[in-house]
Parts: C-alpha cells; sequence; structure tokens
C-alpha cells in the first residue's frame, strides 16, 4: 500500500480520483516467474531494478504486447510504440509528439535507448525516478492527454481481461494473482519492458570503425569541444546509474538554446527565457537559474532520432554541431523567441563555442554515426509482436 | 561502550571482548581529527549560480559560479619531525567516502553541482590515525593513481568514484577539481565562460596520451606525467579548535583575467598542458604545469588556507 500511495501522491498533480478504483490484490511485487537475465555489453553497469518490481521473462512478454498496443489508449489509436519506434531508436521523428487523441505535447518523444539506466525520465520531470513513474505519467497524463487512462481504467483494463491473448500473458507474469488486470501490474509489465532496451553495441564499441570515426572520438573527448562533461561515461549521458549508484547524480543543464528577453506573458524573467510551457526543471522549482535546463540525453543511436533538442527545434545532427553547439547557443534573429542562446545568463559554462573546419565537422559526425547499434535496433526481442510497425529499412 | 564503538574504527577492536579492552587503550593512543571545509569565491561563502565580485584582475572583476565539487584523498596526520600516519576515515551510507588499505577518498562541496539533484553539500570529513602528538593535518588535492582511472561505469567501481561528471574522459581519470563560472560576467549576460577543472595530465597508454588516440580504453600502464595530486597540510590545533579550510579559486586566478580565454583552448583553466590561461593558476595550486615546452615551477598552493589566515 504504500507504493500505491508513493504513486498516488506522484500523480497526484494531473489525476483526479481515479485511482481509488485500482487498488486491491494482486498489485505488482510478488510476482513469481523466470528471472530475466540481462545480457550487458561489456562496461555496462549491472542495472538498478526496483525491488518493488523484480523483473521476469513473464513480465518483459506480457510488457512488450502491452507497449505495442493500440488498446492502451483510451481511443484504441495509439501506444507507447506510436511516439516511440524501434527504427528510430524508439522515437518519432517528428519536431513534438501527437497524442492518439490529437492532442499535441510540447515536447519531443525521448529514445528509449538505455531508460533502465537514467536517475530521472523525462526531460526535465525530478519526480519520475523510475520506469513505473514514468510509465503512469503517459498513461494519466491529461494535458496533453497522451493515453488518457484517466477515469477510464477499468474500461481499458476490461480489454485485457477478455482478450485470450493477454489472458495467458497476464496469467503467466502474476500467476499469484486472483485478478491479475491490474493497473500496477500493467505498469510493471511496461516498465519490465522498457529496462531490457539496452544499447551498446554499436561500431564503436566493437573497435569496428575508422579513423575518421577516431578522429571525432577524440573531438568529442577533448577540452576544446567539451562534450563528454554532459555526455560522458558508458551511455554518453551524465544522469545515469547502476545497481550500485550510491549518489544522486542527475543533471540538468541550460545548452544555451533560447535566450528571450522578458519580463512578458509567460517569460518571467528578465532574460534568458525559454518559450512558454517549455522551460525545463523551471517549471518544477521556479529557480530562475533552472531556466531551460533540461536532462542531456543518452547520444546512443543519436543519428536515428531526429529532429533534435527537448522541442525538436534542430532538424540535424550537422545544425546542432553548426549552427548551436559551435557558436556557443543558438541565436534567433527574430520573431517571438528571438534571442541569442550563447548571452543566456543561465547557460551552463561548458557550453563555450569552437571552430571546427570540414574534415572535423566530418569526423564529428562520423563519430555519431558510429554510435548506432544495428543489433538493438533490429531486435526481433524489442519489435512489434503485432507486426503493424516495421523495422528499420536496413535490418535483415 | 557507545563511545568507544563511535570514536575507534571497527577494524581496530576487532571482535571479542578482549579486543575492547584494547579498544580502549587504542582510543588513549589515537587522535581524531575532523576537517571542515568552507567553499568560498574571493572570501564570500559559495553559492550556486551566486555572484561575486573580486575574481581575477579583468576589468570587472566579477564572476558567477555554477558548480564547486572536489576530491580529496591520503588525509594523514604529522608529527613534529615530519613522520605520518593514514587517517582511518569514518564511513557512512553516503557514498561519498571510499577507502582500502592503502588509500582513502573523499568527494566534497556541492555534491550534486548544482543541477537539480538535491543532494546536499558535503563539507564535512573525519578520522583517526593511530598515535598521538601530531601537529600537521594533511591531504592531497585529487585522486590517488591506483584509484584514479578505475572505469567509472564498472561494478566494481566504488562511489564516490563512479560518479560521471567527475569523471573526466573515457578511462582517463576523475576531475579533482570542478569549479564552473563565468567570469566578467554582468547582469543578464552570460559572460565569459571561465572554469577551473584539475585532472591528471600525460597519461599514457598503449597508443595514446591523455585517453586519445588508439588504445584509448585502457588505463594509463605507468603514473602520469604530471599527476597534479597537491599535498596540503594546516595546524591541526587549529583545525581541533574548529577552523575551517577554506577553498577559494580567487586565490589562485588573482592574476588572470577571467574574461578571457585563448581560442582552441578550453573555457578557463581546466588544466591541460599548454592553455596560456592555466599558466598563473596551476603554479598555485602547488603544481608544475608545462607551457609551450616551458615549465613553470610549483608556487606555494593556496587554493586551500585555514579560514583565520584567509
Amino acid at each position: 500500500m504504500n507504493r500505491l500511495a508513493l504513486i498516488a501522491a506522484l500523480l497526484a498533480p494531473f489525476v483526479g480520483a481515479g485511482l481509488a478504483g485500482c487498488g486491491g490484490s494482486g498489485g505488482g511485487g510478488t510476482a513469481k516467474g523466470t528471472p530475466y537475465v540481462f545480457d550487458l555489453p561489456a562496461g555496462f553497469p549491472s542495472p538498478r531494478i526496483s525491488p518493488d518490481n523484480p523483473i521476469t521473462v513473464e513480465k518483459v512478454a506480457l510488457g512488450r504486447h502491452l507497449f505495442y498496443d493500440k488498446r492502451m489508449s483510451i481511443n484504441q489509436e495509439g501506444s507507447c510504440a506510436s511516439c516511440h519506434e524501434q527504427r528510430k531508436a524508439f522515437t518519432d521523428g517528428r519536431k513534438t509528439s501527437l497524442g492518439p487523441t490529437g492532442d499535441t505535447h510540447p515536447r519531443n518523444a525521448m529514445s528509449l535507448t538505455n531508460v533502465v539506466y537514467n536517475t530521472r525520465q523525462n526531460w526535465a520531470n525530478p519526480t519520475l525516478r523510475n520506469l513505473e513513474s514514468q510509465a503512469l505519467a503517459v498513461m494519466f497524463n491529461v494535458d496533453p492527454v497522451e493515453l488518457g487512462w484517466t477515469d477510464h481504467e477499468d474500461e481499458i483494463l476490461a480489454r485485457f481481461a477478455a482478450d485470450p491473448v493477454y489472458q495467458g500473458l497476464f496469467a503467466a507474469a502474476y500467476p499469484d494473482a486472483d485478478n491479475p488486470y491490474q493497473l500496477l501490474n500493467v505498469v510493471d509489465a511496461i516498465a519490465s519492458f522498457g529496462a531490457t532496451l539496452i544499447s551498446g553495441r554499436a561500431p564503436l564499441d566493437r573497435d569496428a570503425v575508422n579513423a575518421s570515426v577516431r578522429r571525432g572520438e577524440d573531438l568529442f573527448n577533448s577540452e576544446r569541444l567539451e562534450c563528454f562533461h554532459c555526455h560522458g561515461a558508458f551511455n554518453f549521458a551524465q544522469s545515469v546509474q547502476g545497481e550500485h549508484s550510491v549518489v544522486d547524480t542527475t543533471e540538468y543543464k541550460n545548452n544555451g538554446l533560447y535566450n528571450i528577453a522578458g519580463p512578458g506573458p509567460g517569460l518571467p524573467l528578465e532574460a534568458g527565457n525559454f518559450p512558454t510551457a517549455n522551460q525545463g526543471l523551471y517549471e518544477f522549482t521556479g529557480v530562475a537559474s533552472d531556466m531551460g535546463r533540461f536532462r542531456a540525453p543518452t547520444l546512443r543511436n543519436i543519428a536515428l532520432t531526429a529532429p533534435y533538442m527537448h522541442d525538436g527545434s534542430i532538424a540535424t545532427l550537422r545544425e546542432v554541431v553548426v549552427d548551436h553547439y559551435s557558436r556557443a547557443g543558438r541565436v534567433i534573429t527574430d520573431g517571438p523567441y528571438a534571442g541569442d542562446g550563447a548571452q543566456s545568463p543561465y547557460k551552463d559554462p561548458l557550453v563555450q563555442g569552437f571552430v571546427l573546419d570540414d574534415q572535423e565537422l566530418a569526423d564529428l559526425l562520423a563519430f555519431f554515426d558510429a554510435l548506432t547499434d544495428w543489433d538493438f535496433i533490429c531486435n526481433p526481442a524489442f519489435s512489434d509482436p503485432f507486426g503493424n510497425i516495421p523495422m528499420h529499412e536496413n535490418c535483415p | 561502550m557507545k563511545k568507544i564503538i563511535k570514536n575507534t574504527p571497527a577494524y581496530l577492536c576487532g571482535l571479542s571482548l578482549l579486543a575492547l579492552a584494547a579498544c580502549s587503550d587504542n582510543n588513549a593512543t589515537n587522535t581524531e581529527v575532523t576537517l571542515k571545509f568552507l567553499p568560498q569565491i574571493a572570501g564570500e561563502d559559495f553559492t550556486c549560480q551566486g555572484d561575486y565580485n573580486g575574481m581575477g584582475n579583468g576589468p570587472l572583476r566579477t564572476y558567477r559560479a555554477a558548480d564547486f565539487r572536489w576530491f580529496i584523498s591520503d588525509v594523514s596526520l604529522r608529527n613534529a619531525i615530519g613522520e605520518s600516519v593514514p587517517v582511518r576515515l569514518d564511513t557512512d551510507d553516503s557514498g561519498l567516502v571510499y577507502q582500502n588499505a592503502e588509500h582513502n577518498v573523499a568527494l566534497l562541496g556541492q555534491i550534486d553541482g548544482c543541477s537539480g539533484a538535491d543532494e546536499a553539500p558535503r563539507l564535512e570529513v573525519s578520522g583517526v590515525a593511530k598515535g598521538k602528538n601530531f601537529t600537521q593535518a594533511c591531504f592531497a588535492l585529487g585522486v590517488p593513481f591506483a584509484l584514479n582511472h578505475l572505469d567509472a561505469s564498472s561494478n566494481d567501481t566504488p562511489s564516490p568514484l563512479n560518479i560521471p561528471a567527475m569523471n573526466w574522459f573515457w578511462r582517463g581519470g576523475h576531475k579533482f577539481l570542478k569549479i564552473d563560472g563565468f567570469g566578467e560576467v554582468q547582469a543578464n549576460q552570460a559572460g565569459t565562460a571561465f572554469n577551473f577543472h584539475l585532472g591528471s595530465t600525460g597519461c599514457s597508454n598503449a597508443g595514446g596520451t591523455d585517453g586519445m588516440g588508439e588504445g584509448k580504453d585502457q588505463p594509463p600502464a605507468q603514473e602520469c606525467t604530471f599527476p597534479n595530486t597537491p599535498t596540503y597540510c594546516f595546524d591541526l590545533a587549529a583545525l581541533e579548535a574548529g577552523t575551517a579550510i577554506t577553498i577559494d579559486p580567487a586565490r589562485v586566478a588573482e592574476a588572470t583575467d577571467l574574461g578571457f580565454n585563448t581560442e582552441g583552448t578550453a573555457p578557463g583553466c581546466m588544466s591541460f598542458m599548454n592553455d596560456p590561461e592555466c599558466a598563473d593558476i596551476v603554479p598555485k595550486y602547488g603544481l608544475d604545469y608545462m607551457l609551450n615546452g616551458e615549465m613553470l615551477p610549483a608556487q606555494t598552493g593556496v587554493l586551500f588556507a585555514l579560514e583565520s589566515d584567509s
């Protein structure tokens, strides 16, 4: 019950009384089954798995089905996979995501590559500490509506209870439950599937790269470009943890993407504002220096996750490097977002700009390409069990 | 009983009742020490995103701080004739102190780097050394070679050596000091990024140096040319009287314009060789510095100072 209370508290800002009906026996925690054994890439730490949700082969199988099933949305028009396609490293290719009910999300869909290692999920929500809470947030969000579960839990759960395929999957995942069709069982299964999405066998990891990639890697790790400070270590991201981590290493950074003058409606600060409704950590803390701070995402499979940034406002990696980071922040010359991000008072001091010649730029982009893990992108274990979502054209 | 356990590290006490008696004896012949640190910018207490005056020698001398954390290691006590005894640090479940038979390491300062994790700053380390009549407490800034190049991602690498932000780059070791911020800053502007980072340099392995080039995934085969782990010692009586040790980059930056950065070098002084912005700063840590083939000799280290002296 503690866990339910915690989740209810977590959801309180955007869920009404809808959770009242979802308690009862069989939720989470006690599942028997076949322990899932991670096949970890070299150099990857053991992932941290919630003791409340031990990962089993059966829960992963159920979660994979639910992840790809459009019955997970209130109007049966979209699933988790609608915004997280394997062929795009579990993103959707859109600037900002479109929910099944037609609501536009203010932010770009994040890759699910290695999400189990994130100290926080989401671009800048410091309350989402694990995959279970992230799944709940997507299911119950009302502004915008994503999967639309709020006030419709029983209706959606009944769809699965009536399907013989899911009767088998739920019974296998939760063999002790009298009634396994519980909200938290759905959440735990999706979180379990998400935890298996581990990518660490890219050409760079396998040393199957040419000299250009190696030069690009040296540039990436150099004190000229400073990329590695926010995109370092095994996941090319800073806010990561493994099973044995102790200290909370979450870091949110302002990379100088916007610098809108204010104050004005939706623009609370004199300088450094980000566009309304996309102001990052500031939306949670109200602290000026948190304006525009977002979690630096993993760069693994980054070549497949265009467009880039929290709002999808940069189309290509070349533009990310040339138009944004090389000048220490993006300049927008006119319109409502006009301003020079390089001059934002809240920008991180490690975004300082650099000059690259054409060969160096090509090397850096080759390095990004070498982070694409085709074993991951083409892994059938992560693919759509219903066969509706196509695989990447490069997959066998 | 409780006092004995609290004040005496378990490894001295053993398990038996007999050992408890020995423990009491040890207690009488041990020396406890607490190092209290005070991170400051130009004499004012550090706060995240705080604005300061009196940094560097540019026209404005302003600075806005955005990060402030550092490792210390090999804490020891010394007596009047220079004999050194290692301190066994008190450990807790914070993950910020690690020690083995040879070394101790602690991560201090703004543990979350001002970035939203809400980890509390860590400003104190305490422990005990065998013996009495010590006159000084000493520590090194940084991480000793034997621990510096552990793979930060490995299950076997203990906290706090596995914290990504203090990882310098792929197997290249740790950042010993990370003070980030902007020099010559004015209201509502960014100013000039000027960061104070320190780490070992001239670390060679199979095929390259400093973690670059072929063989970068292997730890260095031998100690780095510039370990960059200066040792600081302070009067033990002053520490026992409760005097804090200040750490203040203004003391190393007094002759450097923090509004200027040489193009193609790190923003500020991030300890790599041949960066003109380091020429006056690194020697003031108490370290030799190589600038374009010229060795600039170490000066008296002034990054740390007793609060009463600073």
